[in-house]
């Protein structure tokens, strides 16, 4: 499979897929790239090269999944990665989105006020994903990095490896949101302001997916691994 | 995610993105793309409720494809041949394929496969099954929704079942919204917290 490298431009990325420019952006990248490669943007940008093209071409090739090479990455790089995630979903993604389906609701005609409650959904379905991503960056990360750097002071050793269970809950209801629009708006509606809150909602969608599949096929299984060799 | 979900195992790169760029037209289906059978673990992460597997049908894997058949259950399990002729281990797959044929026959038995599981083609529900859903959008349990209708809890779970099939929508939330956009209930009659 053709892979991004090192010596590619950083340019060469946005230009064959622009999906990336959130992800590069997530690492601390900034814009200005001239015609400086990859590895040349990491190391000034101190990130960590390896893990930076893992992660872009895992994002660019969508039918693949470098298990094996992910799983040989710190868990602190994963871990920081999947913080920097969560950042662009609360700062980016979900008020995006919110705004969004606020102008779709408002542009439907008064008597469907029914409608309103698709922007119930979607505030129900906020809050219960940022109370998770809470509860990942309050609990799940600092265990993981306590058990990295300081396993001996590591007491607990009943960690839930189902906690990434609600990710289907969650993942459900996403796609609950899409059928409820697509399928049941009424027909009055801004269609401009509709066809940018389906792209929104479309490539958050995309995006959650490869973070949760990150959460359960890398970052749980090494917190298994370390909580076996650490014994 | 649960859903549909395309599994394509072959050492040639070529063949598998082929197949996939293919297959990629049917629209709201997975498919990961996998260069051996030792990387297919990864399904275990991903349960879905409807499997189509693409795989060599190689005698040089006749192992792993027999552990794979005893593994998938209903799933479909697709052998692809270099042509029409050699086709060993014919009994473990459902199909065998040969890299020759027109790939509309790729995309025709996906879509057949993935269709026979959408029964209705109608989103109109019952009045039985508005009567359930209006049950469900107010909170109650499967057991509550039973013996308020005089039904066997077995009855209220095929109900929601084809509610779920025929709205496309799964969660307690989205069908609770679903019912009030259809003025089925009225948004007064559900709990605050039923969306949570
Ligand atoms: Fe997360
Ligand atoms: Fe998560």
């Amino acid at each position: 499979m053709q892979e991004f490298n090192e010596n590619d431009k950083m340019l060469h990325l946005v230009q064959t897929n622009h999906n990336l420019l959130p992800v590069i952006h997530r690492f601390g990248i900034r814009l200005g790239f001239g015609n400086r490669k990859v590895g040349e943007l990491c190391s000034e940008y101190q990130v960590n090269t390896a893990f930076f093209l893992a992660i872009v071409n895992t994002f660019h090739h969508k039918h693949s999944f470098p298990e094996e090479r992910l799983l040989s990455f710190s868990p602190l790089l994963i871990v920081d990665y999947l913080r920097k995630t969560h950042d662009y979903y609360i700062h980016s993604s979900l008020p995006q989105i919110e705004v969004l389906i606020h102008r779709l609701l408002q542009s439907t005609p008064v008597q469907n006020s029914e409608m309103k409650m698709i922007g119930t959904f979607y505030l129900a379905y906020k809050k219960k994903l940022l109370k998770h991503i809470e509860e990942e960056e309050k609990v799940v990360f600092p265990y993981v990095e306590k058990l990295v750097l300081q396993p001996e002071t590591v007491e607990d050793r009943s960690f839930d490896i189902n906690f990434e269970k609600k990710h289907e809950h969650v993942d459900l209801e996403l796609d609950d949101l899409k059928n409820l629009i697509l399928k049941y708006m009424v027909p009055e509606y801004d269609a401009l302001v509709c066809n940018k809150l389906m792209d929104e909602i479309y490539s958050f969608e995309k995006d959650i997916r490869e973070h949760s599949r990150m959460e359960d096929v890398i970052l749980i299984p090494q917190v298994v691994h370390l909580l076996k060799t650490a014994k | 995610m649960k859903g549909r979900t395309i599994i394509i195992v072959h050492p040639f790169d070529l063949v598998c993105r082929g197949l996939a760029g293919v297959l990629e037209e049917l629209q709201g289906i997975r498919i990961l793309c996998f260069s051996s059978f030792s990387e297919i673990k990864i399904v275990e992460h991903t349960p879905a409720e409807n499997l189509l597997l693409f795989v060599p049908a190689d005698c040089r894997y006749a192992d792993e494809l027999l552990e794979l058949r005893t593994h998938l259950g209903e799933h479909c399990l697709v052998g692809l041949t270099a042509n029409k002729t050699a086709a060993p281990h014919q009994k473990v797959f459902d199909h065998v394929f040969s890299l020759d044929d027109p790939a509309s026959e790729f995309v025709g038995l996906a879509e057949s496969y993935f269709r026979k599981e959408k029964t209705s083609q109608n989103d109109e529900l019952t009045n039985r099954e508005r009567e359930v859903l209006r049950l469900i959008a107010m909170g109650h349990t499967n057991k509550i929704i039973a013996d308020k209708l005089f039904i066997s809890t077995h009855t209220v779970i095929s109900h929601r079942k084809n509610i779920t099939e025929k709205l496309g929508i799964k969660s307690i939330p989205g069908l609770t919204v679903y019912a009030i956009i259809q003025k089925i209930i009225g948004p007064g009659e559900i709990s605050p917290d039923q969306l949570l």
